[in-house]
């Protein structure tokens, strides 16, 4: 990666802070509109929120009732969507199950609501919807189908970053905002430091877009602003089955636990909502869990059954005008704040919103830089696909090395990273075998993704390629992972620390649902690492050495 | 020949611990059948016997397993044991092996047996105590020069992940060589014009193909070939592999490839398959057909049969066992239950409860801690021993008395006439321990005495 000060010679119009869905999207956005735009991420891309949610393009319908306004963005949001994010969307379409639990007359509202948000929900008979989702329970009151999906939030990112670079937009990683320069009512710039090295730097701009989700109101404060921004923890669970082909929502008020989206070959249920103070919050409960299987359960009775791969928690940034409600009832809408309101220019926040109506933030966002940079160029972030088609000769030497299927999914991972991963397979026609069987991974595209400069971590590289997220969870293509950064030379640092750290991450996810299919699995992971190969032991003492 | 559905002693569970408990209890002229549903944990772990690595509270590696066992819980299987067990069950082992033609080796022998250090292919080392010849590591102290070697496409072995690591135990030079993957190991495709292995290949495979006299030859011609041999000339050498030196009990590889090569040869501890283990199944297995035992496969018991017994106690008549879609009744005097942890099934977890898959409540587990109570787990993964911590979850099982049968909290036998051997035992962390194969050994040792004991000779209830 750049060196900071390296960034800081260039001059930049737009400084955008936060490597999320909306920082992403903005950058893409400025870039497509000819601002010379740097983006600047304190972790890696997509670690935050944008990549600890249910994974799920809203219909709009979960909001019809009490959000009208937000359902309706999410329904024009999620068409448009499905045209230029083939490569990150499932067209997987949605169910809104009513239980017998379940109030018949929200069911009415519902109805209606939806048919006034321009959501289309179709009754189903129980009989269809049982056809469709053999897996529900047989006694559900009623279903409808509407136009929900599943997407996936880390190619997501990564696919607006990637776009954005071909247009001329830069991001770095690693590079934590620590102050905001103020010059005469005008913001100058950021100070930024290297998480890693501890490099520190001033780089100049003409404007700083604040799209930093729960953190908004702290980089706020860097500038002497006040932004309320509220940090809502949920936790989801990640069952290692795709039980279900369709979103299932609960055809309820809105609440915890109450909507499974499938992923590929697994399904997310989520979510709680907690209020807490810190945005970066990814703790979950074994209580949590529990509660959220028990709503869960009136939906699919096998629920139990199903073996869990990990949990995990995000925070939802609620954006509070004044001293509003918080939680499950605070608005989902977003606000563009431009600060030269409150008498500083050359900066503005994005706030709240959601992950489905992300390129819809970014755009007005864009246009109020655009009005205060004085430029005029319009936004044409919905006709551009993200991912451009692969062309016929990267095509045709792909398909040496991949299925058809796989071609996609590689394409999808990697974005402009297929062309590199191709060569190295037509160098070493074995890199096309699998480093992370579960995921479906090959050598070629792991090393790829590990030379791609923002790759620091292995858990960078099971970002951007899914490795060790599937059944496994990492017990076996951790080290071998691992192993070929050492076989490759590649500049990996301390091997057996980056092996300790990527298993110390997956651990988080287990901790909270250590039982049944997914504690086995974890003594496997211990007889391995720990029985067999002493990853966490120390020699014999030094005098007591006769070897 | 035609087994009768009873026997002396039923041993339930075919890992490490059923097998041996079942070899023991049949040379004291015991009539012995073994239920096993999978193969164990041998396939994982490997075949060498880490009696006790680590303790609690202690960050330096055990040099003297006998001494250390006293810093142990009052309920850890050693102590129950007792250190005369513990002996006579290593001295069982080590002379069963040496029987059989595939010795292994324990520095100061069952008296008083010392820790050596292994070397693992992620570069760590680790405390063990008897090991395979192939593992024993003779000389290496004099080593000017070792050459660590693995095979291109051979997937979960990677010689510079292991030689950082390993440099820092050996006095010699330490080099990392990868071979090119031989045709011999998997038919080779044509890809993108070039010959590639058609698909993934294991230690398994290496040892298969190394037990064949032409893959040796070709493995001994590659690796002189290679321009890091010619560094072994006139000095001291040493050659480390990956766990690949046959998949027989046998150490006529290594001998075969020491000669070829001039230069000592032996195996690093790697991941699984745990080809050392599959070795020393095989040994097992044929010291069980040597001594007659019964081996039935795929089977596992659905449910037992009570009839009162003395003091409270039950006594457990017989199990009824499902093998390959049928049901069959097993009488025995005594049971030793080998069925493993957590890991191995014995041990059924749900968020609310922890038991025992086939007694349930009558084999009550060592503690009350369930998924949901805190405490259940550390923060880290690996928690640091030295300070003590190990996961509780780790260290659960079946709570038993000095002679190894299932006890409640206050000490009465629950079931009169069964066993507890194995990873099923509570008390213990293995993977913090380094305690698996010898808490096992130990065990089965001490199950086939007190199980002998509740059933002399020739006792077994008749047809």
């Amino acid at each position: 990666m750049k060196f900071l000060s390296e960034l800081a010679r260039t001059g930049w119009d737009v400084i955008v802070i936060g490597g999320g869905c909306t920082g992403t999207g903005i950058l893409r956005d400025l870039a497509m509109r000819g601002f010379k735009a740097l983006l600047l991420e304190q972790g890696d891309l997509a670690h935050g929120s944008s990549s600890r949610f249910h994974g799920l393009l809203h219909s709009g319908g979960r909001y019809a009732v009490f959000d009208p306004a937000a359902a309706r963005e999410c329904i024009e949001e999620n068409m448009i969507l499905r045209r230029i994010g083939a490569h990150c969307v499932e067209v997987t379409e949605g169910l809104f199950v009513r239980t017998r639990e379940d109030d018949e007359v929200f069911e009415e509202k519902w109805v209606a609501a939806c048919g006034a948000c321009g959501i289309r929900a179709e009754p189903l008979t129980r009989a269809r919807a049982l056809e469709l989702e053999p897996n529900l329970a047989p006694d559900l009151a009623s279903a409808y189908i509407v136009p929900d999906s599943a997407v996936d939030g880390f190619r997501l990112v990564w696919q607006n970053a990637f776009s954005a670079r071909r247009h001329g937009g830069e991001f770095r990683t690693r590079a934590c905002v620590s102050d905001i320069g103020v010059a005469q009512g005008r913001v100058t710039g950021v100070v930024a430091c290297d998480t890693d090295t501890a490099e520190t730097a001033f780089i100049p701009a003409s404007f700083v877009v604040n799209a930093t989700g729960s953190w908004v109101g702290r980089i706020a404060q860097m500038a002497g602003l006040s932004v309320h921004v509220q940090p809502d923890r949920g936790a989801l669970v990640a069952f290692n089955h795709r039980f279900t082909g369709r979103v299932v929502n609960r055809l309820h008020k809105p609440g915890d636990g109450d909507i499974f989206v499938p992923h590929g070959s697994i399904t997310i249920l989520g979510t709680s909502s907690l209020k807490t103070e810190d945005p970066a919050d990814s703790r979950v409960t074994t209580e949590e869990v529990l509660h959220l299987l028990d709503t869960g359960r009136p939906l699919f009775p096998q629920i139990d059954s199903y073996r869990i791969l990990r949990v995990f928690a995000g925070t939802r940034p609620l954006y509070m005008a004044s001293d509003g409600e918080g939680g499950r009832n605070a608005s989902r809408n977003f606000v563009v704040l431009d600060h030269e309101e409150e008498g500083l220019s050359g900066i503005a926040s994005v706030c709240g919103g959601k992950f489905t109506t992300y390129r819809l933030m970014a755009e007005r966002m864009v246009d109020l830089v655009c009005a205060r940079l004085g430029r005029k160029a319009a936004c044409t972030t919905a006709s551009e696909p993200l991912v451009p088609e692969i062309p016929e000769e990267l095509r045709r030497r792909a398909s040496v090395f991949f299925p058809a299927q796989g071609l996609e999914t590689a394409a999808s991972r990697l974005c402009d990273g297929l062309e590199g991963a191709v060569a190295r397979m037509e160098l070493e026609p074995w890199k096309k075998s699998l480093v992370c069987e579960c995921e479906v991974v090959t050598f070629g595209e792991f090393e790829q993704m590990a030379a791609e400069p923002s790759s620091r971590t292995l858990n960078d590289i099971r970002r951007r390629t899914r490795l060790g997220m599937g059944t496994c969870q990492g017990t076996f293509c951790g080290m071998r992972a691992i192993g070929r950064l050492a076989e490759a030379g590649m500049p990996a640092g301390d091997t057996s620390m980056l092996l300790r750290d990527f298993q110390e991450e997956r651990w988080h996810g287990f901790r909270p649902v250590l039982w049944g299919g997914e504690l086995r699995e974890l003594e496997l992971a211990r007889n391995v690492y720990g029985a067999t190969l002493n990853i966490d032991g120390a020699d014999f003492d030094r005098e007591d050495d006769c070897a | 020949m035609i087994v009768p559905d009873s026997a002396d002693i039923l041993v339930v569970g075919g890992g490490f611990s059923g097998l041996m408990a079942a070899v023991f209890a049949a040379r004291e002229g015991r009539r012995v059948r073994v239920l096993s549903r999978g193969q164990g944990a041998l396939a994982v772990g490997g075949g060498t016997i880490d009696l006790l690595g680590y303790v609690p509270g202690r960050a330096a590696a055990v040099r003297a397993p006998f001494s250390a066992m006293e810093a142990l819980g009052a309920d850890h299987p050693y102590r129950l044991a007792g250190i005369p067990m513990v002996r006579q069950a290593l001295d069982g082992f080590l002379q069963m092996c040496l029987a059989a033609g595939y010795p292994y080796e324990m520095e100061g022998g069952a008296e008083a047996p010392r820790n050596r250090r292994l070397l693992t292919s992620i570069g760590a080392m680790k405390p063990s105590c008897a090991v395979p010849s192939s593992m024993s590591m003779q000389g290496a102290e004099a080593a000017e020069e070792v050459l660590v070697v693995g095979i291109e496409g051979l997937k979960d072995f990677f010689p510079r992940l292991a030689v950082p690591g390993i440099a820092r135990y050996l006095k010699g030079n330490v080099i990392p060589v990868l071979l090119r993957c031989p045709e011999k190991l998997a038919p080779m495709l044509e890809v993108g014009g070039k010959s590639v292995p058609s698909r993934d290949v294991s230690t398994l495979d290496v040892a298969n193909m190394l037990e064949e006299r032409d893959g040796r030859a070709w493995f001994v011609d590659r690796l002189r070939r290679h321009p890091a041999f010619a560094r072994l000339r006139g000095k001291r050498g040493m050659i480390l592999l990956p766990p690949v030196l046959g998949t027989k009990p046998l150490p006529d590889v290594q001998k075969a490839l020491t000669e070829a090569l001039g230069c000592p040869v032996f195996e690093l501890v790697a991941p699984p398959p745990g080809v050392t283990g599959l070795r020393l199944r095989a040994l097992l297995m044929a010291e069980l057909r040597r001594l007659g035992v019964d081996l039935v496969m795929n089977a596992f018991v659905v449910r037992p049969e009570y009839t009162p017994g003395r003091s409270g106690a039950m006594h457990v008549a017989a199990v009824q066992v499902e093998s390959g879609g049928r049901l069959r009744r097993c009488e025995a005097s005594a049971f030793i239950m080998a069925t493993g942890g957590i890991y191995g099934d014995g041990i059924e977890v749900t968020p609310s409860a922890v038991r025992d898959r086939v007694f349930g409540e009558a084999a009550p587990v060592s503690s009350a801690l369930k998924p949901v109570d805190a405490g259940w787990s550390e923060p880290a993964a690996y928690p640091d021993f030295a300070a003590g911590y190990s996961h509780a979850f780790a260290r659960l099982g079946t709570r038993v008395g000095a002679d190894f049968r299932p006890v409640t909290e206050n000490g009465l036998v629950t079931l009169e006439n069964v066993f507890y051997a194995g990873r099923a035992l509570g008390g213990h962390d293995p993977a913090a321990e380094k305690s698996g194969n010898g808490v096992a050994l130990v065990s089965a040792f001490a199950c086939a005495v007190h199980a002998c004991r509740v059933c002399p000779a020739g006792s077994a209830p008749q047809q």
